[in-house]
Protein backbone atom coordinates (compact mmCIF):
# COMPACT_ATOMS: atom_id res chain seq x y z
CA UNK A 1 0.00 0.00 0.00
CA UNK A 2 1.46 3.66 -1.05
CA UNK A 3 1.78 6.65 0.93
CA UNK A 4 -1.24 8.10 -1.46
CA UNK A 5 -3.53 5.74 -0.05
CA UNK A 6 -2.86 6.66 3.48
CA UNK A 7 -3.49 10.23 3.26
CA UNK A 8 -5.39 11.05 6.06
CA UNK A 9 -4.61 8.29 8.19
CA UNK A 10 -0.82 8.84 7.96
CA UNK A 11 -0.76 10.52 11.74
CA UNK A 12 -3.57 7.72 12.71
CA UNK A 13 -0.91 5.40 12.35
CA UNK A 14 2.06 7.51 13.44
CA UNK A 15 0.36 8.37 17.02
CA UNK A 16 -0.50 3.76 16.86
CA UNK A 17 3.08 3.09 16.17
CA UNK A 18 4.08 5.96 19.11
CA UNK A 19 1.23 4.37 21.37
CA UNK A 20 4.05 0.86 21.45
CA UNK A 21 6.98 3.26 22.85
CA UNK A 22 9.11 6.30 22.04
CA UNK A 23 10.91 5.91 18.98
CA UNK A 24 12.68 8.28 16.46
CA UNK A 25 11.55 8.76 12.98
CA UNK A 26 13.00 6.12 10.86
CA UNK A 27 12.53 3.52 13.30
CA UNK A 28 8.77 4.59 13.62
CA UNK A 29 8.82 4.01 9.90
CA UNK A 30 10.46 0.54 10.57
CA UNK A 31 7.81 -0.09 13.27
CA UNK A 32 4.71 0.61 11.08
CA UNK A 33 6.01 -1.42 7.66
CA UNK A 34 7.04 -4.45 10.64
CA UNK A 35 3.38 -4.12 12.21
CA UNK A 36 1.85 -4.37 8.68
CA UNK A 37 3.67 -7.10 7.75
CA UNK A 38 5.57 -5.25 4.95
CA UNK A 39 2.19 -3.82 3.75
CA UNK A 40 2.20 -0.19 4.49
CA UNK A 41 5.25 1.69 2.38
CA UNK A 42 5.52 5.10 3.30
CA UNK A 43 7.05 7.93 1.31
CA UNK A 44 9.71 8.52 4.00
CA UNK A 45 9.44 12.40 3.75
CA UNK A 46 5.88 12.62 4.61
CA UNK A 47 6.38 11.38 7.99
CA UNK A 48 8.71 13.79 9.36
CA UNK A 49 6.08 17.08 8.47
CA UNK A 50 3.61 14.44 9.80
CA UNK A 51 5.15 13.87 13.36
CA UNK A 52 6.02 17.83 13.78
CA UNK A 53 2.09 18.59 13.18
CA UNK A 54 1.61 16.13 15.73
CA UNK A 55 4.08 17.96 17.90
CA UNK A 56 2.36 21.56 16.97
CA UNK A 57 -1.40 19.87 18.01
CA UNK A 58 0.10 18.80 21.33
CA UNK A 59 -0.73 14.91 20.84
CA UNK A 60 3.40 13.84 20.49
CA UNK A 61 6.36 15.24 22.31
CA UNK A 62 10.29 14.80 21.56
CA UNK A 63 13.40 15.66 22.49
CA UNK A 64 16.96 14.78 21.63
CA UNK A 65 18.47 11.32 22.46
CA UNK A 66 22.40 9.96 21.62
CA UNK A 67 22.30 6.56 21.06
CA UNK A 68 25.05 4.79 19.31
CA UNK A 69 27.28 8.36 19.04
CA UNK A 70 24.27 9.98 16.90
CA UNK A 71 22.49 12.80 18.45
CA UNK A 72 18.39 11.63 17.58
CA UNK A 73 15.22 13.44 17.56
CA UNK A 74 12.43 10.58 20.03
CA UNK A 75 9.05 10.98 19.72
CA UNK A 76 6.47 10.34 22.62
CA UNK A 77 2.80 10.38 22.63
CA UNK A 78 1.17 12.53 25.36
CA UNK A 79 -1.45 12.39 27.40
CA UNK A 80 -3.54 14.34 25.36
CA UNK A 81 -2.23 12.19 22.33
CA UNK A 82 -3.80 9.13 23.95
CA UNK A 83 -6.73 10.64 24.35
CA UNK A 84 -6.76 11.31 20.56
CA UNK A 85 -5.43 7.92 19.43
CA UNK A 86 -8.30 6.39 21.21
CA UNK A 87 -10.90 8.90 19.80
CA UNK A 88 -9.29 8.19 16.35
CA UNK A 89 -9.69 4.64 16.46
CA UNK A 90 -12.95 5.06 17.51
CA UNK A 91 -13.99 6.80 14.54
CA UNK A 92 -11.87 4.58 12.00
CA UNK A 93 -13.36 1.88 13.28
CA UNK A 94 -16.87 3.04 12.76
CA UNK A 95 -16.16 4.21 9.68
CA UNK A 96 -14.73 0.75 8.87
CA UNK A 97 -17.79 -0.93 9.85
CA UNK A 98 -19.90 1.47 8.30
CA UNK A 99 -18.54 1.10 4.59
CA UNK A 100 -17.98 -2.65 4.96
CA UNK A 101 -22.26 -2.70 5.63
CA UNK A 102 -22.30 -0.99 2.84
CA UNK A 103 -20.27 -3.37 0.91
CA UNK A 104 -21.55 -6.63 1.96
CA UNK A 105 -22.89 -8.42 -1.02
CA UNK A 106 -26.95 -8.42 -1.04
CA UNK B 1 30.09 16.11 -1.78
CA UNK B 2 28.01 13.18 -0.63
CA UNK B 3 24.38 12.25 -1.93
CA UNK B 4 23.53 12.99 1.97
CA UNK B 5 25.19 16.69 2.38
CA UNK B 6 24.21 17.64 -1.46
CA UNK B 7 20.27 17.11 0.09
CA UNK B 8 20.91 18.17 3.23
CA UNK B 9 22.12 21.82 1.93
CA UNK B 10 19.12 22.30 -0.48
CA UNK B 11 16.74 20.74 2.33
CA UNK B 12 18.32 24.06 4.02
CA UNK B 13 17.99 26.26 1.41
CA UNK B 14 14.75 25.69 0.89
CA UNK B 15 13.48 26.30 4.59
CA UNK B 16 12.30 29.51 6.04
CA UNK B 17 15.25 31.30 7.52
CA UNK B 18 13.78 30.59 11.03
CA UNK B 19 17.16 29.26 12.14
CA UNK B 20 16.46 27.40 15.17
CA UNK B 21 13.80 25.27 13.22
CA UNK B 22 15.92 25.27 10.70
CA UNK B 23 18.53 23.37 12.69
CA UNK B 24 16.12 21.03 13.88
CA UNK B 25 15.06 20.15 10.50
CA UNK B 26 18.36 19.56 8.78
CA UNK B 27 19.79 17.39 12.15
CA UNK B 28 16.91 15.37 12.13
CA UNK B 29 16.43 14.07 8.32
CA UNK B 30 20.36 13.96 8.03
CA UNK B 31 20.03 11.41 10.58
CA UNK B 32 17.32 9.58 9.16
CA UNK B 33 19.05 9.90 5.49
CA UNK B 34 22.55 8.27 7.48
CA UNK B 35 20.71 5.47 9.03
CA UNK B 36 18.62 4.60 5.59
CA UNK B 37 22.12 4.47 3.78
CA UNK B 38 23.75 2.48 7.18
CA UNK B 39 20.80 0.08 6.34
CA UNK B 40 21.31 -0.30 2.73
CA UNK B 41 25.24 -0.82 3.30
CA UNK B 42 24.25 -4.22 5.52
CA UNK B 43 22.56 -5.43 2.59
CA UNK B 44 25.45 -4.70 0.29
CA UNK B 45 25.34 -1.05 -1.46
CA UNK B 46 28.39 0.64 -1.93
CA UNK B 47 28.48 3.88 -0.04
CA UNK B 48 28.26 5.80 -2.81
CA UNK B 49 24.62 4.10 -3.97
CA UNK B 50 23.68 3.42 -0.79
CA UNK B 51 23.47 7.42 -0.44
CA UNK B 52 21.84 7.66 -3.45
CA UNK B 53 19.35 5.42 -1.92
CA UNK B 54 18.44 6.95 1.09
CA UNK B 55 18.17 10.13 -1.24
CA UNK B 56 15.79 9.02 -3.55
CA UNK B 57 13.78 7.11 -0.19
CA UNK B 58 12.87 10.67 1.39
CA UNK B 59 11.85 12.37 -1.92
CA UNK B 60 12.72 15.71 -3.36
CA UNK B 61 13.83 18.09 -0.97
CA UNK B 62 11.76 20.96 -1.99
CA UNK B 63 8.25 19.62 -1.56
CA UNK B 64 9.52 18.37 1.79
CA UNK B 65 10.59 22.45 2.94
CA UNK B 66 7.44 23.45 1.98
CA UNK B 67 5.61 21.28 4.29
CA UNK B 68 7.53 22.55 7.32
CA UNK B 69 7.30 26.22 5.67
CA UNK B 70 2.80 25.27 5.77
CA UNK B 71 3.61 23.96 9.37
CA UNK B 72 5.39 26.90 10.84
CA UNK B 73 3.66 29.61 8.96
CA UNK B 74 0.34 27.68 11.04
CA UNK B 75 2.09 27.73 14.61
CA UNK B 76 2.84 31.85 13.72
CA UNK B 77 -0.26 32.57 12.57
CA UNK B 78 -2.08 31.25 14.91
CA UNK B 79 0.03 32.56 17.91
CA UNK B 80 -0.53 35.72 16.34
CA UNK B 81 -4.55 34.81 16.13
CA UNK B 82 -4.60 34.36 20.00
CA UNK B 83 -2.60 36.58 21.39
CA UNK B 84 -3.74 39.62 19.00
CA UNK B 85 -7.43 39.77 20.84
CA UNK B 86 -6.07 39.54 24.29
CA UNK B 87 -3.95 42.51 23.67
CA UNK B 88 -6.78 44.47 22.48
CA UNK B 89 -8.81 43.53 25.09
CA UNK B 90 -6.46 44.44 28.02
CA UNK B 91 -6.08 47.49 26.40
CA UNK B 92 -10.01 48.23 26.10
CA UNK B 93 -9.23 47.26 29.90
CA UNK B 94 -6.90 49.41 31.07
CA UNK B 95 -8.70 52.26 29.37
CA UNK B 96 -12.04 51.62 31.08
CA UNK B 97 -10.55 51.17 34.18
CA UNK B 98 -7.99 53.91 33.96
CA UNK B 99 -11.00 56.29 33.64
CA UNK B 100 -12.47 54.41 36.55
CA UNK B 101 -9.64 54.40 38.65
CA UNK B 102 -9.39 58.56 38.53
CA UNK B 103 -13.03 59.15 39.57
CA UNK B 104 -13.16 56.24 42.54
CA UNK B 105 -10.20 55.44 44.10
CA UNK B 106 -8.03 58.20 46.04
CA UNK B 107 -4.41 59.22 45.41
CA UNK B 108 -2.35 56.74 47.30
CA UNK B 109 1.60 55.78 46.90
CA UNK B 110 1.99 52.75 45.20
CA UNK B 111 4.97 51.39 43.14
CA UNK B 112 6.05 52.82 40.18
CA UNK B 113 6.82 49.84 37.16
CA UNK B 114 10.09 51.22 36.69
CA UNK B 115 10.66 50.93 40.69
CA UNK B 116 9.63 47.10 40.80
CA UNK B 117 12.07 46.34 37.74
CA UNK B 118 14.85 47.54 39.71
CA UNK B 119 13.21 45.90 43.04
CA UNK B 120 16.20 43.32 43.17
CA UNK B 121 18.75 46.52 44.21
CA UNK B 122 16.35 47.86 46.92
CA UNK B 123 14.58 44.09 47.88
CA UNK B 124 14.32 43.13 51.65
CA UNK B 125 14.30 39.57 51.65
CA UNK B 126 15.25 36.85 49.28
CA UNK B 127 11.70 35.88 48.52
CA UNK B 128 11.29 39.39 47.08
CA UNK B 129 14.80 39.37 45.24
CA UNK B 130 12.97 36.34 43.44
CA UNK B 131 11.18 39.25 41.53
CA UNK B 132 13.45 40.33 39.21
CA UNK B 133 15.24 37.14 37.98
CA UNK B 134 11.23 35.70 37.63
CA UNK B 135 10.83 38.47 34.66
CA UNK B 136 13.80 37.17 33.13
CA UNK B 137 12.44 33.98 33.51
CA UNK B 138 8.57 34.73 31.77
CA UNK B 139 10.72 36.37 29.44
CA UNK B 140 12.25 33.26 28.43
CA UNK B 141 8.88 31.46 28.72
CA UNK B 142 7.64 33.67 26.13
CA UNK B 143 10.24 33.41 23.85
CA UNK B 144 9.44 29.49 23.71
CA UNK B 145 5.95 30.31 23.34
CA UNK B 146 6.71 32.34 20.55
CA UNK B 147 8.99 29.98 18.72
CA UNK B 148 6.42 27.12 19.41
CA UNK B 149 9.13 24.83 20.56
CA UNK B 150 7.94 22.20 23.31
CA UNK B 151 11.18 21.59 25.02
CA UNK B 152 13.23 21.01 28.18
CA UNK B 153 14.05 25.12 28.09
CA UNK B 154 10.62 25.81 27.82
CA UNK B 155 9.44 23.65 30.93
CA UNK B 156 12.19 25.14 32.64
CA UNK B 157 11.79 28.26 31.71
CA UNK B 158 7.83 27.76 33.37
CA UNK B 159 9.40 26.25 36.09
CA UNK B 160 11.46 29.31 36.77
CA UNK B 161 8.36 31.93 36.41
CA UNK B 162 6.56 29.96 38.66
CA UNK B 163 9.38 29.67 41.67
CA UNK B 164 10.38 33.66 41.13
CA UNK B 165 6.55 34.91 40.51
CA UNK B 166 5.32 32.61 43.14
CA UNK B 167 8.20 33.72 45.87
CA UNK B 168 7.06 37.22 45.06
CA UNK B 169 4.01 36.52 45.90
CA UNK B 170 4.37 34.78 49.06
CA UNK B 171 6.75 37.70 49.78
CA UNK B 172 4.16 40.49 49.34
CA UNK B 173 1.32 38.09 51.45
CA UNK B 174 4.18 38.77 54.06
CA UNK B 175 4.97 42.36 53.72
CA UNK B 176 2.45 43.60 51.28
CA UNK B 177 -1.00 41.90 51.38
CA UNK B 178 -4.17 43.64 51.44
CA UNK B 179 -6.91 44.07 49.91
CA UNK B 180 -6.02 47.28 48.20
CA UNK B 181 -2.36 46.56 47.41
CA UNK B 182 -2.01 46.65 43.75
CA UNK B 183 1.25 44.53 43.60
CA UNK B 184 0.40 41.54 44.76
CA UNK B 185 -2.58 41.81 42.77
CA UNK B 186 -0.91 42.60 39.97
CA UNK B 187 1.69 39.36 40.76
CA UNK B 188 -1.32 36.91 40.27
CA UNK B 189 -2.08 38.68 36.78
CA UNK B 190 1.79 38.30 35.80
CA UNK B 191 0.88 34.42 36.87
CA UNK B 192 -2.20 34.32 35.49
CA UNK B 193 -0.60 35.81 32.30
CA UNK B 194 2.12 32.96 32.06
CA UNK B 195 -0.84 30.14 32.71
CA UNK B 196 -2.66 31.70 29.88
CA UNK B 197 0.15 31.90 27.53
CA UNK B 198 1.16 28.15 28.22
CA UNK B 199 -2.90 26.74 27.69
CA UNK B 200 -3.22 29.04 24.75
CA UNK B 201 -0.19 27.64 22.80
CA UNK B 202 -1.17 24.31 23.97
CA UNK B 203 -4.20 24.69 21.80
CA UNK B 204 -3.95 23.55 18.08
CA UNK B 205 -6.62 24.21 15.38
CA UNK B 206 -6.03 23.54 11.68
CA UNK B 207 -5.79 26.88 9.08
CA UNK B 208 -4.67 27.02 5.47
CA UNK B 209 -2.30 29.65 5.63
CA UNK B 210 -1.80 32.00 2.93
CA UNK B 211 1.19 34.81 2.07
CA UNK B 212 -1.21 37.14 2.05
CA UNK B 213 -2.89 36.97 4.93
CA UNK B 214 -0.25 36.45 7.31
CA UNK B 215 1.44 40.04 5.81
CA UNK B 216 -2.34 41.69 6.59
CA UNK B 217 -1.88 39.82 10.18
CA UNK B 218 1.16 41.38 10.83
CA UNK B 219 0.41 44.99 9.01
CA UNK B 220 -2.52 44.51 11.36
CA UNK B 221 -0.70 44.43 14.31
CA UNK B 222 1.68 47.10 13.36
CA UNK B 223 -0.30 49.84 15.13
CA UNK B 224 -0.95 48.02 18.33
CA UNK B 225 2.84 47.46 18.40
CA UNK B 226 3.54 50.96 18.00
CA UNK B 227 1.00 52.28 20.68
CA UNK B 228 2.41 50.00 23.26
CA UNK B 229 6.16 50.85 22.31
CA UNK B 230 5.07 54.29 22.61
CA UNK B 231 3.21 53.69 26.12
CA UNK B 232 5.86 51.72 27.43
CA UNK B 233 8.46 54.20 26.12
CA UNK B 234 7.37 57.50 27.23
CA UNK B 235 3.90 56.90 28.68
CA UNK B 236 4.88 55.29 32.06
CA UNK B 237 7.50 57.81 32.72
CA UNK B 238 4.92 60.51 33.20
CA UNK B 239 2.24 58.71 35.04
CA UNK B 240 2.37 59.98 38.52
CA UNK B 241 3.26 57.32 41.52
CA UNK B 242 0.11 56.28 42.68
CA UNK B 243 -2.99 53.82 42.97
CA UNK B 244 -4.56 55.85 40.25
CA UNK B 245 -2.01 54.90 37.43
CA UNK B 246 -2.46 50.88 38.41
CA UNK B 247 -4.55 49.95 35.49
CA UNK B 248 -2.19 51.78 33.53
CA UNK B 249 1.05 49.99 35.30
CA UNK B 250 -1.00 46.60 35.43
CA UNK B 251 -2.30 47.09 31.85
CA UNK B 252 0.87 47.45 30.53
CA UNK B 253 2.66 44.70 32.51
CA UNK B 254 0.30 42.26 30.61
CA UNK B 255 0.43 44.24 27.05
CA UNK B 256 3.98 44.33 26.17
CA UNK B 257 4.49 40.27 26.44
CA UNK B 258 1.07 39.84 24.66
CA UNK B 259 2.13 42.27 22.04
CA UNK B 260 5.65 40.54 21.29
CA UNK B 261 3.83 37.41 21.03
CA UNK B 262 1.31 38.21 18.70
CA UNK B 263 4.32 40.41 16.80
CA UNK B 264 6.69 37.31 16.82
CA UNK B 265 4.21 34.95 15.93
CA UNK B 266 3.03 37.50 12.71
CA UNK B 267 6.17 37.54 11.62
CA UNK B 268 6.81 33.97 12.15
CA UNK B 269 4.03 32.96 9.58
CA UNK B 270 5.36 35.89 7.02
CA UNK B 271 8.89 34.34 7.24
CA UNK B 272 6.92 31.41 6.42
CA UNK B 273 4.87 32.07 3.71
CA UNK B 274 7.57 34.33 1.90
CA UNK B 275 10.39 32.11 2.04
CA UNK B 276 8.29 29.29 -0.22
Amino acid sequence: MKGEALRGHLELLLLAALAKGPAHGYALIERLETCSGGVLELTEGSVYPALHRLEQQGFVTSSWTTAEGRRRRTYRVSRRGQGELRTRQASWRALVSTVDLVLRPA
Amino acid sequence: MSAIETYVDELRAALPPLPLRRRRIVAEIRDHLLEVAADEREIGATPAIAEQRAVERIGPPRPLAAEFAALEARRGIRTANRAAPATIAVWLTVLLTNVLSWQFIPEWQAMHLSRLIWRWQGAPDTLQKLWAPSWGAAGLLLACVAYGERSRLRSAACLLTAIGLGGFVAAQARWWWSPTSFIAYESLLAIGLAGALILSASRTRREPVSRWSALVTLVALLPLTLATLIQLLGGVASVPLNLRSAPLTVGLWLIVPLTVTAFAGATRAVVATWSR
